[in-house]
């Protein structure tokens, strides 16, 4: 629903003269609908609710006053959305702290001086345009920043799916290993107790965490890596020492997913 | 506005150039809503409902009438209707009762001179 072009303003007054003297201030720049009492008035709001920029409302009528169709529009959230001015001859301090109770925007007194009722209107009118546009405009911001983190996100794990795959293809293994792992873990997350209460985004993340478990190979030596045969205790040791140095290495990775790392070391210690 | 018509409204207390002003210095409409004002029901539905004793339909007619006289700018009519309404919005029904008389003189005057204006 976009009102941030609205401009109709609705005047709801039970005498013909003050009907038309406010029309013809506002009928230049406005579209302008009329109301005679509170009933049609509150009708023509709910036809026109998108529409309206601004209400006039005289406050004593037959039937239902001023006072009361503008409790009304409170009651509806109304208040906030279109402002309303209490026109009225009747500027009492108990009717005007009623009315402000209520959500009016301004009360101007009757019989009403043109440029000030025009002017009065017109500024609010403008204040709500320009606050429908800056919501808008924020709105869309917050839209574009999500898509661009969601984005900066998925172009960390294909960095770490690649990674991890370069591993395994020097360690003489072929990249379905990665994927084999992945879709164990996720597997194996899905359906037994060991995903029990974790979100289908965690899973999948701990998927691709799962990728990484010997990235820190690449600093492994080939000799020692494609060794035939059993490693000495030396060799042995600086294998083991590839959990370290896989730890250390993405934490360069955590700047675009912070969680990788995190999910590292839950993965080696599990 | 002509100089004649000027002057009768003027002699029934007429700020012209207030209601000009008020319609946005378009005369033609203001004549209309000038002449068009012997219509008005409100003085008579006030009368009614003050010898009935409705205190409610009295203080609706009076604030109507009074709201007129004001748009219209017919400042003597508009005092006495004013005085007429806050009588009738605090209640006292004899004190409205009493300003009645001095109400329905401004009234015909003004009535008479108009229907002259519009024939």
């Amino acid at each position: 629903m976009d009102r941030a072009e609205a401009e109709t303003i609705l005047i709801i007054d039970d005498e013909e003269s003050s009907r038309t003297i406010l029309t013809n201030i506002f009928q230049q720049e406005y579209r302008i609908l009329t109301a005679q009492d509170g009933f049609e008035g509150l009708k023509l709001i709910q036809e026109n609710k998108n529409d309206l920029c601004a209400i006039l409302l005289d406050s004593i009528m037959p039937e239902i006053s001023g006072l009361d169709v503008l409790y009304q529009l409170n009651m509806a959230g109304l208040t906030q959305l279109i402002p309303v001015f209490l026109v009225t001859s009747d500027s009492r301090a108990a009717v005007v702290r009623e009315a402000f109770q209520y959500g009016v925007m301004d009360v101007i007194s009757k019989p009403v001086a043109p440029h000030i009722v025009q002017r009065r209107v017109a500024a609010v009118v403008e204040l709500f345009h320009t606050r429908r546009r800056l919501g808008a405009e924020v709105e869309r911001q917050r839209d574009q920043l999500i898509y661009q983190t969601r984005q900066l996100a998925e172009m960390g794990m294909g960095m770490v799916e690649a990674l991890a795959t370069a591993i395994e293809f020097r360690s003489d293994e072929s990249g379905e290993h990665v994927r084999r792992i992945h879709d164990i873990t996720c597997h194996l997350l899905r359906n037994t107790p060991l995903g029990a209460g974790l979100s289908e985004e965690t899973i999948k993340l701990i998927g691709v965490a799962s990728i990484t478990h010997d990235v820190g190979k690449i600093s492994i030596p080939d000799s020692i890596l494609n060794k035939r045969g059993r490693l000495t205790p030396e060799e042995f040791d600086i294998m083991k020492g590839h959990t370290v140095k896989g730890a250390e290495l993405l934490q360069y990775f955590q700047q675009a997913e912070p969680r990788i790392g995190l999910l590292y070391q839950w993965a080696k210690g599990a | 506005m002509e100089r004649q018509v000027r002057q009768q409204l003027e002699a029934i207390g007429v700020q012209v150039d207030e209601a000009l002003y008020r319609f946005m210095d378009n005369e033609g409409l203001l004549l209309k809503f000038l002449l068009r004002f012997p219509q008005d029901e409100n003085f008579g539905a006030l009368k009614r409902a003050m010898d009935r004793g409705e205190v409610n339909a009295a203080y609706q007619a009076a604030h109507t009438l009074k709201g007129v006289a004001g748009n219209l700018a017919i400042e003597p009519l508009f005092q006495a209707a004013s005085a007429v309404v806050e009588e009738l919005r605090a209640e006292q029904l004899q004190q409205a009762a009493e300003r009645m008389p001095a109400l329905e003189e401004v009234y015909q005057r003004t009535v008479t001179t108009l229907k002259e204006l519009g024939a």
